[in-house]
């Protein structure tokens, strides 16, 4: 027998202990509880000495419970029950991830990174089977399982180098979780496909950077027998400097863009120097803005933006680094949606009786939509669909009223206030309905009793904190009769049950009907805090919805684009088609959506730039199975090939030292029940003889 | 107060008196048992309380202004209370672990309790105003002076609360009870006195410079005085655990030096600071004890008046 932890045999010298305490024989063992015991001094204990060793059987079993206890921490094992391993005589089953994401564009990483899987591939034998996945912001399979297979023997290495030869570093994120957990998924596949036991490895080749998204891996189930290998590849330079995008400050003084350049911890290039310029001509703008930034630093540059190139695509480069992957940032002013307000009803933006002039003063001072307002013009009929916004707050001739249905057919936006009973006829030939009536609500001084929060008319306050309208009232409002197949929708409603705001479709416009007037005389509603958010959301559903950003990393196009199809143009290629293709590059990019086309920007992302190299604990932390683990049950039909292991793989198979405490443990249950036994016995002889 | 001279005959069994469990029928019995037994009313001398109606002149407190009388004959009275009593006392009660000894099938707690009933009791009859304060290492329960209906109730009820056993500091309480009661009263102290003398000796000096008239009341056991108790065992201690190998037979003689030093020291210290000390074992009937402490306290007062006198 050997033992892993042999100096804990040394407490077995504990034995010691319960023998001088079975040779100590004491009169009794009974307790009395005392008051004054600070007046009596302890009497001396008396030794037995015609009998040495009292209860022999008790000490014996005292004896045992601690020798075993320190036997079981001195963890023994034996070595006549070596067991052995499973030998590499399994196929493996092996998925190489190729890191393609900005950091790779890192000079020299890229051919070492093709060179280790080229070397990988070298190895496999041929029942190995093979899958190797490109892993940027998301996963290329690159090498399909199905196409390694039907390829012959003697060319796949050549399958695995052509393919390789034509990949090309991307520009897109680290996201090595996907990745990772990707290749889980595949050892899966080709564990179904080969219908035998193998061994699962995966290689991962990166330059495992901190700007890897790893977090995904934390809580995923591996494989039992699966080893991860990381293959790092080294870079020639080992510093980066960097430039990022923050954002836009607008100020009074101007629009000023602002970027953030920083060192890498490993930088020894100190003098940098950013430029802005025109995107278009390469021209310069502005000043170089020289900078001297040791290792590590990072300080923030804001370009001022003249007037004329607000408009214009920018980027800001900079010179003075060994690593240009991330040296470029590319900017577009977005530009603000335009809404032109017409008013119909004849009153003066300085009339406080009227809903202009709260109108105008709600609208003043958006960035976007920006709105202006017109009294009573006739529509342009080269406007583009939702760029005009109607509010109809008095009478409209037959010939207005076609020209702003018209208008909302086409998809603009329109509101009537029904400040009069004969402003319900006109929203009714608005919406070419009939059977429109105009009703009273029962109560003088309304309020709203119902609110659709589901309606994007009041979504914006369908948060709690937000949806109490009880202190807006509304005097003598007006209200309208639906016919029952109408194609209105009520938003909300009086608390007597009338509808107070209606939206009804009019082609591909909407029409929203007010019960009532926007003035002070009418209602409190235009001086409630809920007025304005309430007319910008309108404005902004009127205007397509919410604004979309107009920068965004190479690969994160989602929001930018809204959910919706577009097709692109590079800023290169000002003459080219547009394609349906996502751009994988950085770069100024028109962007054609429906009717609309704007200018876009894609970024290195920004987590590209953080180099430092990621620790391998990190790994282990996410218990990613860095090291192979023995194949259990499942590979236990495999003929073991002798190979000792270690004594603490032994010792740990083993365990021998919990059946040791077992013992132990039932030494103690008897040890009690002998002690309580000759307790009552003594007990007895106590009494017997009292 | 004053107490009569003649003594009961026969006191109350202790054994039978305890195996009443209601504390206030203990009390009464021993204080009507006594009342029995005199032939002289214990209330002679004494005043009671009373008021007085004077007519209202100008500068009195308006509060005092009887203002039914004022509303029913038209003339205004001043209502004087006369505050002043009897006798005002505060009974301390050790309630540290030392008193759960008891040898005799009762402990010393139950009889300091009882005692403690049976003396707030008997003033409470006699409309003397009686506090209670129970103290283990701190005073923990604490009943100011007072005569009220129901006061009585209260004390019983902390009284037969189970006390929670900790260690004795008697000085430490004494140092509290001269905070909480800065009025002069009688404190009578029902304990063991087990502990060092020099641990309260300073607080009771500063309670007896106080201007309180205090006494003491040693209850003990009767084993606690021979060691007539016990067998060769593991002995511990029931204040603060600790645990030795005792064989009475061996230890007795050298306890009762102890034992019997130690209550030298503490009359020293008691008279020293002018306070009377009786001692009361666990099977002296707590009649006879009660009339003690009133005849040490008549004696006392007889003392006081003879002092002033010359």
């Amino acid at each position: 027998m050997n033992f892993l932890s042999p100096w804990f045999l040394v407490g077995a010298a504990l034995i010691i202990g319960p023998i001088l305490a079975h040779l100590i024989r004491r009169a009794t063992k009974t307790r009395v509880s005392f008051s004054a015991m600070r007046f009596l001094n302890p009497s001396p204990p008396k030794l037995d000495r015609r009998n040495r060793i009292q209860h022999p059987w008790l000490l014996l079993l005292r004896c045992f419970i601690v020798g075993a206890l320190a036997l079981a921490f001195a963890r023994p094992f034996l070595k006549q029950d070596l067991p052995t391993i499973i030998t590499p005589t399994l196929p493996l089953s092996v998925v190489a991830v190729l890191d393609e994401s900005a950091t790779m564009q890192r000079t020299g990483l890229w051919d070492a990174a093709k060179q280790k899987v080229s070397d990988l591939a070298d190895t496999l034998g041929p029942n190995d089977q093979f899958v190797l996945l490109g892993a940027s912001t998301g996963v290329t399979e690159l090498i399909s399982h199905d196409k390694w297979k039907a390829t012959p023997l003697q060319d796949r290495v050549n399958l695995v180098r052509a393919v390789l030869s034509t990949q090309q570093p991307g520009w897109g994120q680290k996201n090595l979780d996907t990745a990772i957990e990707t290749g889980t998924n595949e050892w899966e596949s080709m564990k179904e496909s080969a219908n035998a036991i193998t061994r699962m490895k995966m290689v991962v080749v990166s330059d495992f950077t901190m700007g890897a998204r790893v977090a995904g891996l934390a809580g995923l189930k591996w494989p039992n027998g699966s080893e991860v290998k990381m293959e790092n590849v080294i870079p020639t330079h080992e510093g980066d400097a960097s430039v990022q995008w923050l954002g836009w400050a607008d100020s009074d003084t101007g629009l000023t863009l602002r970027v953030r350049v920083g060192q890498s911890a490993k930088s020894t290039l100190t003098a940098l120097s950013v430029q802005l310029k025109d995107a278009q001509t390469n021209a310069a703008i502005g000043d170089v803005q020289k900078l001297t930034l040791q290792a590590g630093d990072s300080q923030i540059v804001a370009f001022p933006v003249p007037a004329d190139a607000v408009t214009k695509p920018l980027r800001v480069d900079l010179s003075g680094d060994q690593e240009n992957f991330d040296n470029t940032v590319w900017a577009v002013h977005p530009t603000p949606r335009e809404i032109t307000l017409i008013y119909y009803g004849g009153h003066a933006a300085n009339d406080i009786k009227h809903a202009r002039f709260y109108l105008e003063r709600a609208v003043a001072g958006w960035k976007d939509p920006t709105v202006k307002i017109t009294a009573g013009e006739a529509s342009r009929s080269d406007a583009k669909p939702g760029s005009e916004f109607f509010v109809v707050a008095g009478p409209l001739d037959p010939l207005g009223l076609e020209a702003v249905r018209i208008r909302l057919s086409l998809g603009d936006f329109g509101l009537v206030l029904l400040n009069d009973p004969v402003m319900v006829d006109t929203a009714a030939k608005l919406v070419q309905e009939n059977d429109w009536s105009p009703v009273k609500p029962t109560e003088k001084n309304a309020m709203f009793g119902q609110i659709d929060f589901q309606n994007p008319l009041f979504s914006v306050f369908a948060d709690p904190h937000y949806s109490d309208f009880t202190h807006i009232q509304f005097w003598q409002p007006q209200s309208v009769k639906l016919p029952e197949n109408t194609s209105a929708v009520v938003a909300a409603k009086f608390d007597d049950g009338s509808p107070a705001v209606i939206e009804a479709p009019i082609g591909r416009g909407r029409l929203i009907i007010w019960g009532g007037d926007w003035s002070t005389s009418a209602g409190n509603w235009v001086l409630s805090t809920k007025f304005i958010p309430w007319l910008q959301g309108l404005f902004e559903r009127a205007a397509g919805g919410a604004q979309r950003p107009a920068i965004a990393d190479v690969g994160d196009t989602a929001r930018m684009l809204g959910g919706q199809s577009a097709q692109w143009r590079a800023l290169a290629d000002p003459n080219g088609a547009f394609v349906e293709t996502t751009p994988t590059t950085p770069g100024v990019y028109e962007v054609k959506q429906g009717d609309t086309t704007r200018w876009v920007a894609l970024q290195v992302p920004t987590a590209a730039s953080n180099i430092t190299s990621m620790p391998l604990e990190n790994w282990e932390k996410l218990g990613v199975p860095l090291h192979a683990q023995p194949l259990t049950a499942a590979a236990a039909n495999f003929a073991p090939v002798g190979q000792n292991q270690t004594a603490p793989v032994l010792e740990a198979r083993q365990k021998l030292w919990r059946w040791l405490l077992l013992g132990a443990a039932l030494l103690l249950a008897l040890e009690s029940i002998y002690s309580l036994v000759l307790s009552r016995r003594s007990e007895h002889n106590n009494e017997a003889a009292a | 107060m004053s107490a009569a001279s003649i003594t009961p005959a026969q006191g109350i069994d202790p054994q039978a008196l305890f195996a009443i469990k209601d504390l206030e029928l203990r009390a009464r019995v021993v204080v009507e048992g006594l009342w029995s037994g005199l032939h002289r009313s214990p209330f002679a001398g004494f005043s009671v309380e009373f008021t007085e109606y004077r007519q209202y002149s100008a500068g009195d407190d308006l509060r005092h202004l009887d203002w039914k009388l004022l509303a029913r004959s038209d003339r205004s009275y001043i209502k004087k209370f006369e505050e002043e009593t009897n006798l005002r006392c505060l009974i301390l009660v050790d309630t540290s672990r030392s008193m759960l000894f008891g040898s005799k099938g009762w402990t010393k707690a139950d009889y300091a309790r009882t005692l403690a009933a049976t003396f707030a009791y008997y003033l409470g009859q006699q409309r003397d105003v009686v506090g209670l304060a129970l103290f283990d290492s701190v005073v923990h329960d604490y009943l100011p002076p007072r005569w009220k209906p129901g006061h009585f109730r209260h004390m019983l009820a902390l009284l037969e609360r189970a006390p929670d056993g900790r260690e004795t500091r008697l000085g430490d309480a004494m140092n509290q009870v001269a905070l909480l009661c800065p009025k002069r009263s009688l404190v009578l102290v029902l304990s063991d006195f087990l502990s060092p003398v020099s641990e309260w000796d300073q607080a009771l000096a500063h309670l007896a410079a106080a201007r309180h008239d205090v006494r003491a009341v040693q209850i003990l056991d009767p084993a606690e005085i021979n060691l007539e108790f016990g067998e060769a065992a593991q002995w511990e201690d029931i204040e603060i655990g600790g645990r030795i190998y005792v064989d009475p037979a061996q230890a007795r003689a050298g306890y009762r030096e102890r034992f019997d030093a130690h209550q030298v020291e503490l009359r020293a210290a008691l008279e020293k600071r002018g306070v009377t000390c009786q001692t009361a074992l666990t099977t002296q009937p707590l009649d006879f004890v009660l009339l003690e402490l009133l005849q040490a306290n008549a004696a006392r007062r007889s003392l006081a008046r003879r002092r002033t006198q010359l």
